[in-house]
């Protein structure tokens, strides 16, 4: 066996026992065949299912850690893009965990750690992302003047002079793409047509420092999350909110290892089922669609929110749900996540329209989701239903605007 | 055909057989690149990990056919690679050549249900037909591997059914195939000789040749398509357990053996250490819990039929097998948990968890064979002490995940209605750590021939030059194993089909 201990700090160090236990059972390229109604979608990885070769699903990328390990295979381009087109959707680990007690996802994560380490990574398309995040503290190249552009005229409460109990992180994508800024300005008067004493950041919220993260930038990631949790804990408030499930995945799972926030973080979609539940927000206004409900990797699989989202949609009049083939932790990925529109737009299209094929076999006329990247990008195939936030819905719903 | 006289170092000659592939498949689907080549080295035995050189995935029949003349005439070694599940490291090319993975060839071509066969191509997975079947109230048997596993590549294996036993093994099912021969002609055996092929299975006409593909791991062809059987799923299905004390193992295989020759139950039988807990669990805590309530030796029974009164007259005939053995039920507590989670899906649901049993560890060292049962019970104490000898002192090494030898595990099935048994011993040594590898190849060294002495059968002789079966079973045969060489000799002139499997060619010149 080569030397495996050349380098301590290796991050590949920590996944060496995963990557010779994978046992090659093959499950990690399948939903659960116990859940599997149409054989038409059973792809669980999307890279795997995109590029075929073994290397590319969670068992071929625990032999690359064994390589790497043992000095056997050098970077390349193809390595890089290997390691780059996982979208760390989780779908592996799901099966992996369950069946054996491994941890694809953690070998994915230390892969692309060691890349940066050895400075093979970023990628010349991540460059531009990373440079913003150092400029800008987003990765939208938008100046942070602009970051409160969505609630103009909104008169919201600021969090850092008024008296709040709940902060409304909005997340980069929603405060900066204007296409997406409605699910801000809807959560927002979800909250107030609630009466949750909320408040917001306004141009001083940062990135929550999840695509950082997902890339394996994690020195600037830990930087930029450090600099998050001192902030948000000096606003004292008692629950942080947040409609991006790439934000309150890093809020609530991934901030604790660096002293993790004071408060309680919620996705929206947890908060609103609650306010329904309690009878604070009441949802009357009947919108007589079929809608079908495309799960977020980071409210799902990471967090485990399945069904509040559907209660939801469920307490709306007139709204029948139909689920897709692949739904809860067998979900599909949209296909955007962890650097992957950005260094390979057309394999995140190419996801997207997989997703959105199977999304049209439902017969669904929307397409319901939780997730501004996923609303991104699968709103970007032409084909199938339309795209919505399921926060539009319940505003709507609720008798905003 | 034409054989090219090579006057090629190796890389030159793949460089140049790697241009031809990408001609036959298309620049995607071929590659040398390590990084892709990697992903093809290991599975889960014991073998060494060997890189091929070249990479290809075909996506028809005729493509495969043109891989195999191409490396028949380059004189290079082609491994198929289905879906990559094996257990004895039978698509790990040991001397490199080409891969050939068939994941691309994924489709089920027909599911005639009133002929209740399936016409399958290797990359579909026995859990695809599964799902596609059940909604036409057939099934495929179950196999003793995960549901991701190709069909088509284990019932070629020979495999076992942990819950179909009455029918035989995988081969057993099997009517028809597309077999690509060494040279890239297409043989078709059994139904698909007909032009429409249909349920007719016809043998022949005169000798069965499909019979050497069996349990060959490739080594006389690949197989591209196969028409296999499928079942009625029963309308009514009821569950019960036996236990025992853990030292009576005659008692369980005497359970076994007249459960299976009195035909009572719906052809489902398991004895397995307290493994079944993993089944009625949806994840490994679970199973722990589970675990904790099971007696370590016990035999799950299904029963039922097409009528309740059939269900009935079997659950009577259960009865009395109890009495006449003197088994005990499991607690009504632990059988209500059956009942409320385990059914026909929940049995596959079990099988395809298999996986769970290597989870400490990732590697399987299983020593598979048939055996008249009776004989089982001693088999699997000199087994027990096999593994004492080899791992008793690896506790040390947990810390490392190292395999102990008090979780050593075996499994008898009764197989065509008790008149053999299929005994399954498994160790779990661990691949990264080289004092576990070691010491399960010194096991395999002890337990093949013992196991032969003893009259048990490896009718699939797994692994390569390093731990195999084969090379220990194949030369005690006599003029079987010089048959078979000659037809290895005259089939596979050049010897690369898959080469140095079964003990055939381990002296390439003399195929």
């Amino acid at each position: 066996m080569a030397n495996l201990t050349r380098n301590r700090f290796d991050p590949l160090l920590q996944v060496q026992k995963d990557a010779y236990r994978c046992g090659k059972c093959m499950q990690c390229k399948w939903i659960d065949h116990d859940l599997m109604s149409d054989t038409e979608f059973m792809a669980m990885c999307p890279s795997g299912a995109r590029f075929r070769y073994e290397a590319y699903y969670a068992s071929g990328r625990q032999e690359i850690a064994r390589g790497m390990l043992e000095g056997t295979l050098d970077y390349n381009e193809r390595l890089l893009h290997i390691l780059f087109t996982c979208t760390e959707c989780g779908g592996c680990q799901v099966i992996c965990s369950n069946l054996g007690d491994k941890n694809p996802l953690k070998t994915i994560v230390a892969l692309r750690e060691r890349a940066f380490r050895d400075r093979k990574a970023p990628l010349p398309e991540h460059e531009t992302l990373i440079k913003s995040m150092e400029n800008y503290e987003n990765p939208w190249q938008q100046p942070r003047s602009r970051r409160d552009a969505w609630m103009k005229r909104m008169n919201l409460k600021d969090a850092r002079k008024e008296d709040v109990d709940t902060l409304f992180f909005v997340g980069c994508t929603a405060a900066y793409d204007t296409k997406l800024q409605e699910n801000a300005r809807a959560t927002a008067d979800i909250l107030t047509m609630a009466g949750v004493n909320f408040g917001v950041l306004g141009k001083d919220e940062l990135c929550c420092g999840s695509t950082l993260l997902r890339m394996g930038d994690v020195d600037r990631y830990k930087k930029m999350a450090v600099k998050n949790i001192e902030s948000l804990n000096s606003l004292g408030v008692e629950r942080v909110v947040t409609a991006c499930s790439g934000c309150s995945s890093v809020l609530r799972h991934e901030y604790p290892e660096l002293g993790g926030l004071n408060a309680k973080v919620k996705h929206a979609t947890e908060l609103v089922q609650e306010l329904v539940k309690k009878g604070q927000l009441e949802l009357k206004k009947p919108i007589k669609k079929t809608v079908t409900y495309h799960d977020p990797c980071h409210l799902g699989r990471y967090a485990g929110v399945y069904e509040e989202p559907r209660k939801i949609l469920g307490a709306i009049p007139g709204i029948e749900l139909v689920e897709m083939p692949r739904n809860r932790e067998n979900a599909f990925c949209c296909g955007a996540g962890a650097g992957v529109k950005t260094a390979y737009p057309e394999f995140a299209q190419w996801v997207a329209r997989e997703r959105m094929r199977e999304a049209a076999s439902t017969g669904a006329e929307l397409l319901v989701t939780a997730c501004p990247f996923c609303e991104q990008n699968l709103g970007s195939v032409k084909q199938g239903p339309e795209v919505v936030d399921i926060l539009d819905l319940v505003r709507e719903s609720a008798g905003g605007v | 055909m034409a054989v090219r006289e090579v006057d090629l170092t190796a890389n030159e000659l793949y460089q140049e057989v790697l241009g031809k592939l990408k001609e036959i498949v298309g620049e995607e689907w071929a590659t040398d690149d390590p990084v892709i080549l990697i992903g093809y080295s290991r599975d889960q035995s014991l073998e060494t990990a060997h890189n091929p050189n070249v990479v290809v995935l075909p996506e028809s029949t005729k493509q495969v056919s043109q891989i195999v003349a191409l490396a028949s005439e380059y004189g290079v070694a082609v491994v198929p690679w289905s879906t990559g599940g094996n257990t004895g490291g039978g698509c790990i090319p040991q001397r490199g050549g080409i891969t050939c993975d068939m994941r691309r060839m994924d489709r089920i071509l027909d599911l005639d249900v009133e002929n209740m066969s399936v016409r399958i191509q290797p990359g579909v997975t026995f859990g695809k037909v599964y799902v596609e079947a059940e909604k036409v109230g057939l099934r495929n048997v179950c196999p003793s591997a995960p549901a991701s596993v190709s069909m088509l590549a284990n019932y070629m294996d020979k495999g076992v059914f942990q819950v179909s036993n009455k029918y035989g093994v995988g081969t057993d099912s099997i009517l028809g195939m597309e077999i690509v021969l060494a040279d890239g002609e297409i043989l078709r055996t059994g139904c698909l000789q007909q032009k429409n092929y249909g349920s007719i299975c016809v043998e022949g006409p005169g000798p069965d040749i499909s019979g050497i593909f069996h349990a060959s791991m490739g080594i006389f062809g690949i197989c591209t398509e196969m028409v296999a059987q499928l079942y009625p799923i029963p309308e009514w299905e009821e569950v019960t357990a036996a236990q025992f004390d853990e030292d009576d193992l005659e008692a369980v295989s005497e359970f076994l053996r007249q459960v299976a020759r009195e035909d009572c139950s719906l052809e489902t039988i398991l004895f397995q250490d307290a493994y079944m807990a993993m089944g009625l669990s949806d994840d490994n805590d679970g199973a722990d819990f589970i675990r904790q309530m099971m007696p370590r030796q016990n035999a799950l029974v299904f029963y039922g039929g097409e009528t309740e009164e059939e269900m009935e007259l079997r659950r009577e005939q259960l009865d009395a097998v109890f009495d006449v053995t003197g088994a005990e039920h499991f607690p009504d507590a632990v059988i209500n948990l059956f009942k409320q989670t385990v059914n026909w899906k929940r049995v596959f649901k079990m099988i395809q968890l298999t996986p769970r049993v290597e989870r400490t560890t990732g590697c399987f060292e299983l020593f598979w064979f048939n055996i008249p049962i009776d004989q089982a019970p001693d088999m699997a104490r000199q087994f027990m002490k096999l593994a004492r000898k080899n791992f008793a002192d690896s506790g040390a090494y947990r810390e490392d995940m190292t395999f102990a030898y008090e979780e050593t595990t075996f499994y008898l099935q009764p197989l065509e209605f008790g008149r053999t048994g299929m005994l399954e011993m498994d160790a779990y040594p661990n691949q990264g750590e080289p004092e576990g590898v070691k010491r399960g190849l010194a096991m395999a060294r002890d337990a093949i021939p013992f196991i032969c002495e003893a009259g048990g059968q490896f009718d699939r002789p797994y692994g390569g030059e390093e731990s195999g079966f084969g090379w220990v079973q194949t030369p005690m045969l006599g003029t079987y194993y010089d048959l078979l060489k000659s037809l290895k000799r005259e089939m596979d002139p050049r010897n690369i089909m898959n080469p140095g499997r079964l003990g055939l060619t381990a002296d390439t010149s003399e195929c």
